[in-house]
């Protein structure tokens, strides 16, 4: 009698089992679906790769977005092979990562561009900049590049000939006219805060963290970097994969018109699709 | 020779990181021993069966510290900053630091002053109250005296405590050792910054045991 | 000096009520040593603590020293707790202070001036004789120093009375003597009054005045201390009693003897007080042509006088026995048959 139900109970699992092969591959014309994990900042990265989801799906792909709140773990998950592929980083950055940290990544493809925005509660406009201002920028160095490039094309500071641009540090400025006093001791997560309690005279925050809280760059900033940054928003992969097919799907499906005007729309302007 | 060992150190920064360091672990540990006593008494007396015991009253100082003990540090600083900007008139820097810095360890303190005071023997209470003494007779001159070498060594515990969130205030820019090993070392890939700040966060930490052992061990009269 | 009146203490427990102290009037004179004697349980811890207002009563009035501790709180309670002071079982000293700052704890309360605390505090060490040993703690003395320092502390603001919370109980016989001198000493040379509770009979013996049974919250004797032990009436003051006359070894003696001595009488004999000092034995001898063997003898101490008891075996004729224990009864002392031969 027992060895009949552990017949019977053996059976009935082999059948659901091939059942659900069955099923699985009723869903997918053909193909099994292909799980990949791409981790990502909240916003826009997150919210755009939401976005991709429903329609990577339906090409086989099935998306998991991780979220990070910093800008190191994603690479050392990606390294260490805990995710497929990251969405948060620009170029320059992730030149930096590689040269310091000795990754073997690449550059899969650029999606979009998040202009830096310089915000400030006291003054309308850069020139109202008073003489000794304190101006708060991200204690994230690798972000000092860009953002004392900005400064420097909107005409507040000049950086010492040869430098590179990308790699700037405050200690490159050579000219500083009106004397401004940079503070960059803050975490760039905290810099909306720093901009909305008064915290020096002017803020330079990273676009991703502005909209997260609910800033405008567009419309909220006294001055926003040019369209044409080098600053391009990719995604990374670890050398060797940007020629899977599915990897190539994602870029394919995040450079779509679907994707793109969905940015647009969403953003109006804070966040750039490339072409 | 330390230069060749830690190339990448910038030892002014690594002594005004050190000198942040302490600035917020002091400051915080004297106004959280003096909040967290304080708390701790009231915790006590109004315990059933004791001078102020008063259900209502221990309930709700009991639930405060309960939830601001549960409070992520780094959640903490972030909630309070409305009251730190009120206080302070400032969001960034070592001083912004500290109302996070006490709230959040003033009620772990209480608690352990609370355990403390039940320590003492009820008989001594009695013999006091025997004697005529007022309640606040009997806080500072039998309670706190009676206590002290718990209360010093429950300080100590606390101050160690507080050295590892002040690693945290970084983020409002309020600098410190935690802060350094991980911008200037972890994220620059600096090893031997992450080292040193380590080992002076670890100099810190062994100081303060060795001075709250030192005076817990004088105070013990049994 | 303390008078009690209707003194009831209720308690609520988990139980339910609990009747601590039932209906009791007590009254205790100036100058007198006051012992209240029972089991655990027996309502004593409670009744001490009526008089100094660390318990309130249910119904009833507590007065002492003109106060009324049933009453009186705040600031009035605690300037008339400088007056009535407590030592207690397990001293309840503060480790974190030597001995001279023990004893110097009340006089601050009080608001004393340094100078003159130290002054008193010095006299208080000599009185209770723990010279030299100002500047030690607590955890260095022995049971007896340490209860030392608890009387000192309780002396420091000249208190009119001294309630005594077990205090020898922790105590080795030798110390708790030592101890009870003491007590004795202070009681005699500054007329103190002292109420004291205790579960051992002897203390009671060695120095209280008077007495008051306690059981079950209820007083069920009292009277001094010589006449409690004389004629005890409660079985269990009889027990308590016991405890210093008969110990269980005399009673194993006293059934070994009755195996013994078949004959005659066995005659439990009672001395109080100058009768103890008298022949009476052999006047019995001369007078009515008996044999006396005396076969077990014990005698102590009271505040009052002594207390002697002393078994013999009476042989002789019916008459003359019958002659001899009438002849002990005019004389005033206490017979009590134990056992017939016949």
């Amino acid at each position: 009698m027992k060895k009949l139900l552990a017949g019977l109970f053996l059976s009935v699992l082999v059948l659901a089992l091939a059942a659900c092969g069955a099923g699985k591959k009723e869903d997918t014309n053909g193909t099994e679906n292909v799980t990949l994990k791409v981790g990502a900042s909240n916003v826009p990265h997150a919210v755009i790769l939401e976005q991709a989801k429903p329609i990577l799906a339906k090409q086989g792909i099935d998306l998991e977005i991780a979220t990070y709140q910093d800008y190191v773990l994603p690479n050392q998950d990606l390294e260490a092979k805990e995710i497929d592929a990251n969405y948060f980083q620009h170029i320059p950055y992730l030149e930096k990562e590689i040269k310091d940290k000795g990754y073997d990544f690449v550059n899969a493809g650029g999606i979009h561009i998040e202009p830096i925005g310089i915000y400030s509660k006291k003054y309308k406009s850069l020139d109202d900049l008073p003489e000794g201002a304190t101006i708060l920028l991200s204690n994230s160095v690798a972000d000092h590049g860009r953002m004392l490039s900005l400064l420097e094309a909107k005409g507040l500071i000049k950086l010492k000939d040869g430098v590179d641009k990308t790699s700037a540090e405050l200690k490159d400025i050579e000219g500083n006219p009106k004397n401004f006093k940079f503070d960059a001791n803050t975490a760039p997560e905290m810099l909306v805060q720093m901009y909305e309690n008064n915290e020096g005279d002017a803020v330079l925050i990273n676009s991703n963290y502005a909209i997260d809280n609910g800033l405008n760059p567009m419309e909220d900033s006294i001055s926003l970097e040019d369209k044409e940054s080098p600053y391009v928003n990719i995604i990374t992969v670890r050398a060797g994969d940007e020629t899977k097919p599915e990897i190539k799907k994602l870029v394919e499906v995040l450079t779509s018109k679907e994707i793109q005007d969905f940015i647009v729309k969403k953003w109006e302007g804070s966040v750039v699709p490339v072409k | 020779m330390l230069t060749s060992l830690f190339p990448n150190v910038d030892w002014e920064k690594m002594w005004e990181a050190t000198y942040q360091t302490l600035y917020m672990t002091t400051i915080s540990t004297v106004i959280t021993f003096i909040l967290g006593l304080a708390i701790g008494i009231v915790l006590f007396l109004t315990s059933p069966t004791q001078l102020w015991a008063n259900k209502i009253v221990n309930f709700l100082t009991n639930s405060i510290v309960n939830i601001f003990r549960s409070i992520p540090f780094i959640v903490l600083i972030i909630l309070l900053i409305p009251f730190t900007k009120f206080l302070l008139g400032t969001i960034r820097g070592a001083n912004a630091a500290l109302p996070a810095l006490i709230i959040g360890a003033a009620p772990f303190y209480a608690r352990m002053v609370l355990i403390a005071l039940r320590e003492i023997d009820k008989g001594v209470i009695e013999a006091a109250r025997s004697m005529g003494a007022k309640t606040s007779t009997i806080i500072w001159k039998v309670l706190i005296p009676e206590s002290l070498p718990a209360l010093i060594s429950g300080i100590t515990v606390t101050a160690v405590a507080l050295v590892g969130y002040t690693a945290m205030a970084g983020i409002i820019g309020a600098g410190g050792l935690g802060n350094s090993a991980f911008l200037d070392g972890f994220q620059r890939n600096h090893g031997d910054v992450t080292l040193m700040a380590t080992i002076l966060i670890l100099v810190v930490v062994f100081i303060i045991q060795w001075i709250g052992d030192m005076i817990t061990a004088k105070t013990d009269k049994r | 000096m303390i008078q009690l009146q209707n003194i009831t203490k209720k308690y609520k427990t988990v139980n339910g009520e609990l009747t601590a102290v039932k209906d009791v009037n007590l009254s205790i004179n100036k100058g007198e040593i006051f012992g209240i004697i029972g089991y655990s349980g027996a309502g004593k811890s409670t009744m001490i603590r009526l008089l100094n207002g660390l318990e309130k009563p249910t119904t009833g009035t507590v007065t002492v020293n003109n106060q009324e501790f049933s009453s009186i709180k705040g600031q009035k309670l605690r300037d008339a707790r400088q007056k009535v002071s407590m030592i207690f079982q397990h001293f309840n000293l503060l480790w974190s202070r030597t001995v001279e700052e023990n004893i110097a704890f009340p006089l601050e309360i009080a608001g004393v001036p340094k100078a003159q605390r130290e002054a008193r505090v010095n006299e208080l060490i000599t009185l209770v004789g723990l010279g030299g040993r100002a500047k030690a703690y607590p955890s260095q003395l022995s049971g007896g120093q340490k209860q030392r320092v608890g009387i000192a502390r309780a002396l420091a603001n000249n208190p009119e009375v001294l309630l005594c919370d077990e205090a020898t109980s922790a105590l080795d016989p030798e110390t708790t003597d030592a101890i009870l001198d003491l007590l004795v000493d202070i009681n005699e040379r500054l007329g103190l009054t002292i109420v004291l509770i205790t579960h051992e009979m002897h203390v009671i013996r060695k120095i209280c005045h008077r007495v008051a049974v306690m059981e079950a919250g209820e007083i069920v004797e009292r009277g001094e201390v010589l006449q409690v032990f004389q004629a005890p009436q409660a079985t269990i003051t009889k027990k308590f009693v016991s405890q210093i006359t008969d110990t269980k070894e005399t009673q194993e003696t006293v059934a070994q003897i009755k195996a013994n001595y078949p004959t005659g009488q066995l005659v439990k004999l009672i001395f109080v007080g100058e009768k103890t000092e008298q022949p009476v034995i052999s006047h019995l001898v001369k007078q009515f042509d008996v044999e006396v063997s005396i076969v077990h003898g014990n005698i102590s101490q009271t505040k009052n006088g002594a207390y002697g008891t002393l078994i013999v075996q009476i042989n002789g004729s019916k008459d003359n026995v019958a002659d001899a224990l009438n002849y002990l009864n005019t004389v005033e002392v206490q017979t009590e048959v134990i056992a017939n031969a016949n």
